[in-house]
């Protein structure tokens, strides 16, 4: 049986689908009869369901065209097209 | 775990200027990961504008190897680790140490509903995020927010697969026990990004 220390070393891995089948097993084991890693367990599982979930920005594009004039400064001779005019 | 977003295929002709400039558009949500690797849009904006220069520079030797989208978050990242390193002192990894501190002890828990509840909360969990050391933000940010694998950080960042897994795994550690804490964030760390 696995120790709460070696339970929850492979915890992250275990999240990721990332052990063996003997690993799994011994990690399933352990939070079967543990009290206290299953709860870091979930609330590990809750956290990256929010970090998942956080969404891409949509809007500030302004950054591209600042970056690409910069880009064209450096290529006087042939500036990336799409550059701010 | 999530796939790495579809993304546009590497150009054939690798200095064509009109498809870097697609590449880089395609592409505006790096701003949001500089952001929070940073801690601010400044920083954020600053360390950008390098990586798309170092992009530029060294897109003629981009032959495809990687996804586009990977080479691109690799310079970004890398760009963004220079900058705060250029930015202050060395990082102290005080929220690291105690985190794998307190895990290896048996007797200590969260309670994972209140640490769901304070991580629905957008400035704590940003200010959770901040808590981390950059090249452990990054780790977390690419792999849990971004969807690559712990292997393509490692190539991504220059360094072996059982470091980026290791940085993966103290960097969640540590944020769940920072959102586990009843007492986090105090207000001086909330710090929205």
């Amino acid at each position: 049986m696995l120790t709460c220390r070696e339970a929850r070393s492979l915890l992250s891995d275990y999240l990721d689908n990332d052990l063996d089948a003997d690993e799994v097993a011994a990690v399933d084991a352990h939070l079967a009869v543990c009290d206290s890693c299953p709860p870091l367990d979930k609330a590990t599982v809750a956290v990256l369901a929010v970090l998942r979930r956080l969404t891409p920005p949509t809007g500030r594009p302004e950054w591209i065209d600042q970056v690409l004039t910069t880009v064209a400064a450096t290529q006087p001779t042939r500036p990336p097209e799409g550059s701010p005019k | 775990m999530r796939t790495a977003p579809e993304l546009p295929q590497a150009p054939q002709d690798t200095r064509d200027p009109a498809a870097f400039a697609l590449l880089i558009r395609a592409h505006a949500r790096l701003l949001r990961l500089a952001e929070r690797l940073l801690g601010e849009r400044t920083a954020a904006e600053d360390a950008l504008q390098d990586a798309v220069l170092s992009a530029w520079r060294g897109y003629d030797h981009f032959r495809g190897d990687s996804q586009p989208a990977t080479w691109l978050h690799a310079i970004v990242v890398r760009s963004c680790i220079t900058h705060h390193r250029r930015s202050g002192p060395t990082e102290p990894l005080d929220a690291i140490e105690e985190s794998s501190r307190l895990w290896a002890d048996a007797a200590y828990t969260v309670d994972p509903a209140d640490a769901a509840i304070r991580a629905s909360e957008v400035d704590t969990l940003n200010a959770a995020i901040a808590v981390l050391p950059v090249v452990y933000r990054g780790a977390l940010l690419l792999h849990d927010m971004e969807g690559y694998t712990a292997a393509e950080i490692a190539d991504m960042t220059d360094v072996p697969l059982a470091t980026a897994k290791a940085r993966i795994r103290r960097a969640r550690m540590t944020i769940v026990t920072a959102l586990g804490a009843s007492t986090f964030p105090l207000a001086e760390e909330a710090t929205p990004c």
